[in-house]
Formats: structure tokens, C-alpha cells, sequence
């Protein structure tokens, strides 16, 4: 193959172009633009009203310890993991961010030291035929091998990575269809973690059905123009970026506390029909 | 900003055909180029006079190379592809999707190297500097890339048989 029939191919292959992205959606990027810069806008100021009040290392989320000796070595084979996730008895782990990898023969090795719990995982990445099946590389925990008060520690980085948990949504949520979980990070940007599920059909509502995403946060995340909103017995902060609601609430959790937030995924609601989405699933 | 809105009409197709070469999909390559679009606008009077197909481009391979995008469980394919009749039955949509396969088998690196130098139509030493490598990377690149794609059994049927080019 040439590199004049590699030109000629590729030209090739992108000659039909779908009728429904073929038009440039010159709204679309405008409202993109003013979105990039309402959210530089609300960083900046709540960057700079966090260093007013000596709050800064909050964003940093819950401090992290010194790396514990007797789990900074662990085997040359073992990988970094971000974050956890439990539901009921499964626990899953979820591992660093990877340029199209899946994980083969992974194995888990659970070292409870008190109410830690180090947890190892080795394993082979491996490339597949096909970047669009890799998904996140995840291994899932045996059974009752870790308590739900344990911290869980990553012996390759020494940290405490978060484990959010589905007992901690919604009751409304539990018993909803897992749609997928993801990771986002953008421009270096820290991970966040994301699940998303599908909600049945709101009674105050005129949705068939909305995909509600989760995200696991930062606790101390800023929330610039947020409001305190009570939600059942949840006391979180309903804020919005242009006109997109979300709320933001906390929790508890061993080793420090959790940051969780609603976001109505493809939908465009009012205030008014955010907060009755809210109210629509039982919090406790 | 009306040259931006007269650009950006102008542009789009030929952006979003270099965004499908990276991602393999029409909706992410056209969030990938509004994406870029959207940043590309506050730079535009420093861009517009300097080739602005070669930079948003460059743009293009690099914010794909730093961009971790969801992957949802739902949105991995399971269907089965059909069985093509031959080559010379091709249609351009099976085109696609051979040439979408065998790009989706190279690394990201390789791929955004093909796409700078074969359809954006850089030199090696521009698409070094778009993703700030060595040129001498961009060859090594380059020929892995080529080689890997000789050995994809349908892309080589594809060429040596002619059916679409």
C-alpha cells in the first residue's frame, strides 16, 4: 500500500457523510463557547474567593496520608487503581485511565491492616482487535473481602482512592438498571467517576424515561452561585452551569467524605422541573 | 466574529471527516470538532490568517490524544457486521467500515499520525510539531502504521483489488 492509495482510501472512506452531522451546528458551538467561559468565569471566582478564606486545600479533597512502608512494595506487576464502587456485596475497582486497554487475568489481593484494607491488583493489559470494546479496565473484589467501614488503599500509590457507593443514592435508585459508568477527564484534569442509571418515567414529568448520571465529586468542589436545597432529608447545594441544573450533596464515608451529584443527562429542565425530579425519588 | 460563523460552515465536513479518521464514529467525531470549534473561537484572530485547516487539525489529533472519553458499557457494539459479497460489490459505507476497522486496530498515536499526514496532508515535520514528537517518530509512526494496515486482510483486498479507489 502507497501512501498515494492511503490518501485515496481515507478520502474514500469519509465521502458519505451522515445527512444529520453534516451541517456545521453553528448554535450548538456558540452555546459550547459561552459554556467554556461561564466555567473558566466560575473557577477563576471561586478560586479566588476559596484563597479569601483560606480554604484552598479543600479542593484537594480529603488529605491524603503518607504512604504507608509496609505497602509501598508492591509487586512489579501490580496496577493503579482510581476509584471503587459498591453495591451491595460487589465491589468493583476501576483502573487508572488507559489509552485502549483491557485487562486479562487480573487477580486481587485483599491485605486488611486494621480498618484498612490494601487491595493489590496484577493482572496483563493487553491491546484489543478493537479500541471501541476497551471500556475501563475494572476487577471486581471477592465477596465479603472488604468491610464497608474499611478504607481501601492502592499499595502502587500509596493513596486512599474513593469508593462510592450505591447505597449512598437515592432509595428510588437502587433498584434501577445500571446504563454504564465512566470516567471523565479533560485537559489533565483530575478523573472524576460517573454511573448512570435509567429512571423510570417521573409522574411530573412529560419524559418517557431520563438518564440520570451520578457523579462522584469532589467534596469540596465549588459550586459558584449554588443555593442550599434540602431534598428529603439530604441537605445538598442546587446550582447550575447556563441554565443546566445539578445538585451536589455529601456524604460520610470512612477515611473522609463523599461528593455526589445529580446531573439530568439530554435533558433540558427548568428549575422548577429539576427540583421536581429531585423531589420524585425517595432519599432515605 | 462573522468570518468564524462563514469559516466554520465552510470547514465542517472536511473537520468532521478528519475527526471520523481518529474516533471511528460520526457523533463523537462531530462533538470532537465542536469541541475543538469551541476553543478554536477565542483564538480565532490569531488564527484565521495562518492556515486554519492545519491548526484546527493539529487540534483535532491532539485534543483526541488527551481526551478520555465515557465508555459506556451501552455504547460498546455487539452486533454482529455482515459478511461483504467482495470486493467489487463494495459500497462506499462498506468502504467505511473496512477502513474504520483496520484504523480502530492501530494505537491512538499511529492513528493521528496517518490522519495529519495522509489527509490533512502535513509534512513530517509539521505534524511532529502539531504533536510535539520527533520527526523521526512521525516516520516510525508512519511505517508501523502502513505496515499494520498491509496486513489487514480486508483493507489489503480493498487496494490490490481496486474495487474503490
Amino acid at each position: 500500500m502507497s501512501t498515494s492509495d492511503m490518501r485515496t482510501l481515507l478520502d474514500e472512506a469519509t465521502r458519505e457523510l451522515p445527512a444529520d452531522v453534516a451541517r456545521a451546528p453553528l448554535g450548538e458551538i456558540r452555546h459550547r463557547v459561552r459554556r467554556r467561559r461561564a466555567r473558566r468565569t466560575i473557577t477563576v471566582a471561586a478560586v479566588a474567593a476559596l484563597v479569601a478564606a483560606g480554604l484552598v486545600p479543600l479542593l484537594r479533597g480529603v488529605p491524603q496520608p503518607a504512604p504507608d512502608p509496609a505497602v509501598s512494595r508492591p509487586p512489579a506487576n501490580s496496577l493503579p487503581w482510581s476509584f471503587a464502587y459498591r453495591d451491595g456485596e460487589q465491589v468493583r475497582l476501576y483502573l487508572h485511565r488507559q489509552d485502549c486497554q483491557v485487562l486479562d487475568a487480573p487477580v486481587v489481593a485483599v491485605e486488611p491492616q486494621g480498618n484498612t484494607a490494601v487491595v493489590t491488583v496484577t493482572g496483563t493489559l493487553r491491546r484489543p482487535d478493537d479500541c471501541t470494546r476497551a471500556g475501563i479496565p475494572m476487577v471486581e473484589l471477592p465477596p465479603h473481602s472488604v468491610g464497608a467501614g474499611q478504607i481501601l488503599v492502592d499499595p502502587v500509590t500509596g493513596r486512599r482512592p474513593p469508593v462510592y457507593d450505591r447505597a449512598h443514592l437515592p432509595v428510588a435508585w437502587r433498584g434501577l438498571e445500571l446504563n454504564g459508568y465512566g470516567a471523565i477527564s479533560r485537559d489533565a484534569g483530575p478523573e472524576t467517576f460517573t454511573v448512570s442509571y435509567m429512571t423510570r418515567k417521573p409522574k411530573n414529568l412529560e419524559v418517557v424515561t431520563s438518564q440520570v448520571d451520578i457523579v462522584g465529586t469532589d467534596p469540596a468542589k465549588a459550586t459558584q452561585g449554588g443555593v442550599p436545597l434540602r431534598v428529603g432529608p439530604v441537605d445538598g447545594v442546587l446550582y447550575d452551569v447556563l441554565g443546566e441544573y445539578r445538585f451536589l450533596w455529601r456524604v460520610p464515608a470512612p477515611g473522609g467524605e463523599l461528593g455526589y451529584e445529580v446531573t439530568p443527562v439530554r435533558l433540558r429542565l427548568s428549575r422548577a422541573e429539576f427540583i421536581a425530579l429531585l423531589d420524585g425519588f425517595t432519599w432515605r | 466574529m462573522e468570518d468564524f460563523d462563514a469559516y466554520v460552515v465552510a470547514a465542517w465536513p472536511r473537520l468532521v471527516r478528519s475527526a471520523w479518521l481518529l474516533t471511528g464514529d460520526w457523533h463523537k467525531a462531530e462533538d470532537l470538532v465542536q469541541t475543538v470549534l469551541a476553543r478554536a473561537y477565542g483564538r480565532w484572530s490569531r488564527i484565521r490568517d495562518d492556515a486554519p485547516d492545519a491548526y484546527l487539525r493539529a487540534m483535532l489529533a491532539t485534543t483526541f490524544l488527551t481526551w478520555w472519553r465515557r465508555k459506556w458499557r451501552a455504547e460498546i457494539p455487539t452486533e454482529a457486521l455482515p459478511e461483504r459479497a467482495g470486493a467489487d460489490a463494495l459500497s462506499p459505507v462498506e468502504t467505511q467500515r473496512v477502513v474504520r476497522a483496520a484504523l480502530l486496530s492501530l494505537p491512538q498515536q499511529q492513528r493521528a499520525v496517518l490522519m495529519l499526514r495522509f489527509h490533512a496532508d502535513l509534512t513530517e515535520a509539521a505534524t511532529a510539531a502539531a504533536l510535539g514528537i520527533s520527526v523521526g517518530t512521525v516516520k516510525s509512526y508512519t511505517a508501523r502504521a502502513l505496515t499494520t494496515l498491509r496486513g489487514h486482510a480486508g483493507l489489503r483486498d480493498l487496494v490490490t483489488e481496486g474495487a474503490p479507489l
